[in-house]
């Protein structure tokens, strides 16, 4: 994606001078082994040090944790791919916080005129490195993508944002698995073996609810909010987190689930913890389906064309994620062009979702 | 208007079909449609048809039935332009339509381009105003966590 920069400096709202840098190192490279070495002193000082796997999408990631603190943070949402001895991973990520661990964070060498959308660092985000900062959390995250190796750095474990609890490491997953032919997208999934339909739109479109509506039926949980998609001949997706988020003022619709966790005026749950039965690493897509709360009288689905549906996918996608773009536009333009789309709209009776959705399905045994 | 124009690509996306097109500007997160009158405009703009010449072919299938044909096309043009949707060719683009276009259809509607900007706040900064001695911006005010 091109930068913007003076636009968006002019947004800032004021003047800005760019600092000296923090150290000699310079340049994405050498910031890069800065921050490996942060890690390692890290793990020397830090009470423990502890290593777990996951398959996720058929990429076997590894995660690295200096000191215990941030594993019940990052961990819960991931935990349904677990696979520990597996193999060698594709993907070594390095986890570590500053305060229990005792490291501190790696010195910064940008200018405050570096920052680009979604805390991207202009020069240290390359074809080969990406680089953000989350400046609210004091969080960085880093990446070299032809080694599979990655960093995510925060300064205390209580500053990781309630939203991270349920989408851990969501940036990181995105570079890395745009190299390897996973496009993330935003959108919820729900199926069986021999298919899915994926739930898209924005905030406060339904399909959070809808996901979490399908538990207990026929129909699996593949992911809520995000989701990976294949980029091979045949659409498919794949389960990344196991965790659902609903507006507090809808927890009553899902009495048999409790929250792990409630903040920002949401519910967020862990499906592996409550329903682990119900979970689905992965299936083809069989439709593209667009939930609509509204005053309608019975939940029915209407044929919308694929443009709509890109509409309400692509855009939200895009722009929640660093550096997606045209790669990103083009994965979801031939998705909807494969298979058919439905705006769903959303009647009082939640019970009947599960059939309307199954109904979209290849039929035969799950 | 004689300029031949072209998607400004790659500050946008753009996936067409006959009936309507979706944009996405990807420096302001802004997006867009373009309905059915709008997509048969588009799809003889980005062949390389100049505003006259799309005129004319609208003219010449709807004789003595299309009124401000011209200030139509050229009005919407400049809406495309003025989004930074398209750009003025600078290569010479050969103009592909030399058939009447099958693709376009001969029917002519007024077009109209929807905006939506609600993605937009997710592409601004976090103020960065200060940074501590190792770099590290300062936390923003009223930032909540977790």
């Amino acid at each position: 994606m091109a930068e913007p920069a003076a636009r968006h400096h002019a947004r800032v709202g004021r003047s800005l001078a760019p600092r000296e840098p923090a150290h000699e190192q310079s340049g994405p490279e050498a910031f890069f082994a800065a921050v490996a070495g942060t890690f390692e002193r890290a793990v020397r000082k830090g009470p423990s040090a502890e290593t777990r796997d996951y398959l996720i999408a058929h990429r076997l990631v590894r995660l690295r944790f200096a000191g215990g603190a941030l594993i019940p943070i990052v961990t819960p949402a991931l935990d349904h791919l677990r696979a520990d001895g597996a193999g060698e991973p594709a993907l070594t990520v390095c986890l570590w916080d500053g305060a229990t661990t005792g490291a501190g964070m790696p010195p910064l060498p940008w200018s405050t005129l570096d920052y680009r959308p979604h805390g991207e660092i202009a020069g240290y985000s390359t074809e080969r490195f990406r680089t953000s900062v989350n400046l609210g959390a004091r969080q960085l995250s880093a990446i070299d993508l032809d080694r599979g190796l990655a960093f995510s750095a925060i300064a205390d474990p209580a500053l990781v944002p309630f939203a991270e609890r349920g989408s851990a490491l969501l940036r990181i997953f995105h570079w890395w698995m745009e190299r390897h032919r996973r496009q993330l997208i935003h959108a919820a999934a729900v199926g069986n073996r021999r298919g899915g339909v994926l739930l898209a739109g924005r905030g406060g479109s339904g399909k959070s609810s809808t996901a979490l509506t399908c538990l207990g039926s026929e129909l699996a949980y593949v992911g809520d909010d995000y989701c990976l998609l294949g980029l091979e001949t045949e659409p498919r997706v794949y389960s990344l987190f196991n965790s659902g988020k609903v507006a507090l003022e809808d927890r009553a619709h899902f009495p048999a689930l409790t929250p792990a966790a409630a903040s920002d005026g949401k519910a967020l749950f862990f499906i592996e913890r409550l329903r682990p039965d119900a979970l689905l690493p992965e299936c083809p897509v069989s439709a593209v389906v667009l939930p609509e709360v509204g005053a309608h009288a019975r939940t029915s689905l209407r044929p919308v064309s694929a443009l709509t549906a890109l509409r309400e996918l692509a855009p939200s996608t895009i722009f929640q994620l660093s550096r997606s773009g045209e790669q990103a536009f083009r994965a979801i333009s031939r998705l909807v062009k494969q298979v058919p789309c439905y705006r769903l709209e959303l009647g009082p009776d939640r019970s009947s979702i599960p059939a309307v959705l199954t109904g979209l399905l290849p039929r035969g045994s799950a | 208007m004689s300029e031949r124009f072209v998607a400004n690509e790659p500050k946008i996306v753009f996936e067409a079909s006959e009936d309507e097109v979706v944009i996405v500007n990807l420096d302001t997160g802004s997006y867009y449609t373009v309905d059915q009158g709008g997509a048969r405009i588009w799809s003889l703009l980005i062949r390389g048809l100049r505003v006259a010449e799309i005129a004319d072919y609208f003219e010449r299938a709807n004789p003595g039935h299309v009124p401000d044909v011209r200030s139509t096309v050229a009005g919407f043009v400049e809406e495309l332009k003025a989004e930074g949707l398209i750009r003025i060719a600078t290569d010479d683009v050969p103009n592909t339509m030399t058939d009447p276009p099958g693709v376009a259809g001969p029917t002519f509607e007024p077009p109209r381009l929807l905006k939506f900007t609600d993605m937009e706040s997710l592409l601004l900064l976090d103020p960065v105003h200060e940074v501590d001695e190792s770099g590290w911006p300062n936390q923003p005010r009223g930032t909540t966590h977790a």
